[in-house]
């Protein structure tokens, strides 16, 4: 994005303000994540829709209204400023703004050999649990969220209500028929956790190190919301992304328990361990569609979107032949998570 | 022709590695960088590879739907399996396009063919035969594309 152009639409909505420095974030491929910092130490975040589409098959408009609406409760969140549909800087890809908070999603050193750094993950740990505890017990109904994200009657309904959700977006923008992934479908149904959900709330998707914004070891924002849903708790810490190893994972998830008093069924923890990974084709293929069309030519979407996913796609196809526990681990054994390890940036 | 194929994409992915990569700093340049050498593998075992993988794999598919025709009668997928039936000839009389386009049309067959199907173990007897031949076919797929997606694609994607 040009920034005399971005300084010119800027000062259209926010008055005299002068950009001293800009960057996009790195890697962010599902959407576009410019940080902005005005002359005077004030700052934005514009967040853009990509070319042909953002990875995530979810609609852009529905994480601006889930950045508005959550600015209306005690959640942290950045400030949302504006949507807006077709904007110039942009040649009319829509954004939208919200503002800077000091901070980063990478926390340098947490995963240094010592003492104090395995204190400090432990520390870490916490927060995030404390933090996620507040996200799921919001009364997202009062907050408005009912309005436009579908939920499920129940609780007990939560993971079918997800299976169908990604069902039907699957179907919708697969780029090729991949009929391992159907048969997959019809395992997941097959091993729907009997007891659903824990609860009904207001979840993130992925969360944890390297999306939020992190300050002192403290979340000070929940950042990047293209897979907020109503649904099972539990989902969210399956995609905390390693939060889980930063402790021991049973005194976290008790820890959280505490807090929320829900009780998280262990039974959905090691289908959302394989859910993930269809999820995962799903989003990723998504995004090789416009890279297919011509609209968006950054390469990762074909080394994600078909490379990563074809390596899912056999993924997928030896846990046909499994029960749940067994295709759990299986899956494990494959999945890390590129945060703990890598420098990434953000805001 | 020397050097062939293979060996310009390997020697391009060793000038990208050696050359080119070390003096790029913005990190999104650097990225696409390493996405490019990513798919460059890739494409240095497809190059001599997809031919022979396709011809097996539209062979196999066509004698997949041979055995289940029969078993299929009235099912949904059933007119698809038969018009393959009825145009398959010699699959190495074709180009890759079109073997490409063939193989496609084949998987959208088979994925229609297995939504068809009531739930894995709810099935008749016909149905779960049918399941199990394309189940095993699929597994035999598999095994055919390994080695162009595994190593290849197991490093960083970007």
């Amino acid at each position: 994005m040009d920034q005399a152009r971005l300084e010119s639409y800027l000062r259209t909505k926010m008055g005299e303000v002068r950009i001293e420095r800009m960057i996009r974030s790195f890697p962010g491929f599902s959407r576009e994540t410019w940080l902005v910092w005005f002359a005077g130490g004030d700052g934005v975040v514009v967040r853009v829709e990509p070319p042909g589409g953002g990875l995530v098959p979810t609609p852009f408009i529905r994480e601006w209204q889930v950045y508005e609406a959550l600015g209306r409760t005690s959640i942290p969140v950045a400030r949302a400023l504006w949507y807006d549909a077709t904007p110039e800087p942009t040649d009319g890809r829509p954004l939208f703004v919200r503002k800077l908070v000091e901070g980063s999603t990478y926390l340098p050193g947490l995963q240094d050999d010592t003492a104090q750094a395995a204190l400090r993950r432990r520390r870490v740990a916490e927060e995030h649990a404390e933090k996620l505890a507040m996200l799921h017990t919001l009364d997202w109904r009062a907050a408005g969220f009912g309005e436009f994200l579908t939920a499920p009657e129940a609780p007990k309904d939560a993971l079918r209500h997800e299976l169908k959700t990604w069902e039907t977006i699957w179907h919708r923008v697969k780029t090729e028929p991949f009929p391992i992934v159907s048969e997959a479908l019809g395992w997941f149904e097959a091993h729907l956790p009997k007891g659903g959900g824990a609860a009904l709330s207001l979840c993130k998707g992925n969360n944890g190190i390297g999306e939020e914004i992190w300050l002192d070891d403290r979340i000070v924002a929940f950042s990047d919301w293209e897979l907020a849903s109503i649904g099972d708790p539990g989902g969210d810490w399956a995609l905390s992304q390693g939060m889980l190893e930063l402790w021991d994972r049973q005194k976290i998830l008790r820890y959280y328990e505490s807090i929320t008093g829900f009780t998280l069924p262990q039974e959905n923890f090691a289908y959302y361990r394989v859910w993930d990974i269809f999820k995962t084709v799903c989003a990723l293929n998504a995004g090789l569609g416009a890279f297919l069309n011509g609209k968006n030519t950054v390469l990762a979407r074909a080394t994600l979107g078909f490379g990563k996913v074809k390596l899912f796609e056999h993924l997928l196809g030896q846990v046909l032949t499994m029960e749940l526990d067994e295709a759990a681990e299986f899956v494990v054994k494959w999945r890390k998570n590129p945060y703990h390890d890598r420098r990434v940036s953000g805001g | 022709m020397k050097p062939n194929t293979r060996e310009i994409i390997e020697n391009i992915i060793k000038s990208l590695d050696e050359v080119v990569l070390p003096v790029v700093e913005d990190k999104q340049a650097a990225s696409s960088l390493r996405s490019a050498r990513t798919l460059l593998d890739h494409l240095a075992r497809r190059v001599e590879g997809d031919a022979d993988m396709l011809l097996a794999d539209n062979a196999d598919a066509l004698v997949v739907f041979t055995t289940i025709a029969s078993r299929f009668a009235g099912q949904k997928a059933a007119s698809s399996i038969q018009a393959f039936l009825s145009t398959g000839g010699d699959e190495s009389a074709q180009s890759i396009a079109t073997l490409q386009v063939r193989n496609e049309a084949m998987q959208n067959v088979i994925d229609l063919a297995l939504r068809g199907l009531p739930p894995a173990g709810a099935e008749g007897a016909d149905e779960a035969a049918i399941r199990a031949e394309l189940r095993a076919y699929l597994g035999r797929r598999l095994a055919r594309e390994r080695d162009m997606i595994f190593p290849a694609f197991l490093g960083t994607p970007f």
